[in-house]
């Protein structure tokens, strides 16, 4: 035999208030999402990036092609031409000036001793030209002759000391190997 | 007039009142900017610390081959795919002495520090090996599952030994005149610099020993 099903109890009196109070509650409309605070949290995250990108005066990308060492140094980066050196190519701020045969620079691209990269050179020229102008014309930017080499951690001894000797031709008396911060 | 009759009748400025509300802008359009920006200048920046290494060649506008200036010291480091060699104007420096032996440079037996077998840190070597690479071709790449892995390894921890000595010898050098032979890689350049420039002790103290780093056009 099924036992009889008992009545609901009633609600207890506050559940009983709360229910009419909700059901006395008007219609809401779609709210509108205040999204100032977002935009604030926004505009300070891009006013900070902004600031940081313009701090580092070199950029370094890694990439498989560019693969930087560690270093314990603690210089902080300056000014200076950027001449980056990845598995297959050279490059003067970013543009490529020299393609590499196997990490090496085919002799057909060099000249004299075998020591002077000629594309290299005549690039640098052109740039130590243009900073010159620049610096007759503001005499806040000086033609310092700061050359920053970010160069791959496989690229072998004679390519990274050719660079060297052709940079000092085009006038970079002052070099710098850029590398990743390591703790020690 | 009563206070009633003027409850009833609003006054003529407050007929011709007309509500006004505030407008909301519509910030869509600067949030969609916000949303495009936000990753370029994000993919744009460099999210590595870069540090720089100075380097002094003043022979490198000379003719290779030429010789550089000589300090008291002379004190020339060679790098070789078989180890470090430490020389002077007298002689390689082998041992654990600081006695020059004349030798013949050429000799792959004469090294000051030959390689080490050594085990080392993948996280640096990600899907490589650490110099010298010719070495540990045979060797398993590092990945991700292994933290430490066993290669030939130049002796970094003792060149910085034979530093700090020669350092204590010679307090007034500076200079370290860096050579290697064509199959070094820049890594390893590298390396040698951070090795020899400076020494943390025990307590932390740190000491200059030679930061004036000549490269030499090569072996």
């Amino acid at each position: 035999m099924s036992e009889p099903i008992a009545a609901p109890a009633p609600p207890s009196p506050p559940v009983a208030r709360r229910r009419r109070r909700r059901g006395r509650r008007p219609e809401l409309g779609m709210g509108q999402v205040n999204i100032n605070s977002l935009l604030d949290v926004l505009s300070v995250i891009v006013v900070f990036l902004m600031k940081s990108y313009s701090a580092d005066t070199v950029q370094v990308k890694p990439s498989p092609e560019l693969q930087v060492p560690f270093s314990h140094a603690a210089e902080p980066a300056e000014q200076s031409t950027a001449i980056t050196i990845t598995q297959h190519a050279i490059l003067v701020d970013d543009q490529a000036v020299l393609q590499l045969q196997d990490g090496h620079v085919a002799a057909s691209e060099r000249q004299g001793d075998g020591m002077t990269l000629k594309a290299l050179r005549d690039w640098l020229q052109r740039e130590v030209a243009q900073q010159k102008k620049i610096a007759a014309l503001n005499k806040q930017a000086p033609f310092r002759g700061i050359a920053t080499l970010i160069a791959d951690r496989r690229v072998p001894y004679p390519l990274l000391t050719q660079v060297m000797y052709t940079a000092g031709q085009a006038e970079y008396g002052t070099f710098k190997f850029a590398a990743l911060h390591a703790e020690r | 007039m009563s206070s009633a009759a003027a409850r009833r009748r609003p006054r003529a400025s407050a007929r011709h009142k007309v509500t006004i509300e505030s407008p909301e802008l519509n910030l869509n359009s600067m949030m969609d900017m916000f949303a495009v920006l936000i990753p370029a200048l994000l993919m744009m920046s460099a999210l590595v610390e870069v540090t720089l290494l100075d380097i002094a060649v003043p022979s490198l506008k000379e003719a290779p081959g030429a010789a550089p200036p000589k300090p008291p010291l002379e004190l020339t480091l060679a790098i070789h795919p078989e180890g470090y060699r430490l020389s002077t104007q007298e002689g390689v420096l082998l041992g654990k002495d600081l006695v020059t032996t004349p030798v013949n440079k050429a000799d792959p037996a004469a090294m000051t520090l030959p390689l080490v077998r050594q085990r080392l840190r993948c996280a640096h070597y990600m899907d490589t090996r650490p110099p010298p690479r010719a070495r540990n071709a045979s060797e398993p790449a590092c990945d991700a599952t292994t933290p430490e892995r066993e290669f030939w390894a130049y002796d970094l921890a003792g060149l910085s030994a034979w530093a700090l000595r020669l350092k204590q010898a010679h307090p007034e050098a500076r200079r370290l005149v860096l050579d290697a032979t064509a199959d070094v890689e820049y890594e390893s350049v590298i390396d040698a610099m951070d090795a020899t420039r400076d020494n943390v002790d025990g307590s932390g103290q740190a000491r200059t020993l030679f930061d004036e780093v000549l490269l030499s056009p090569g072996l």
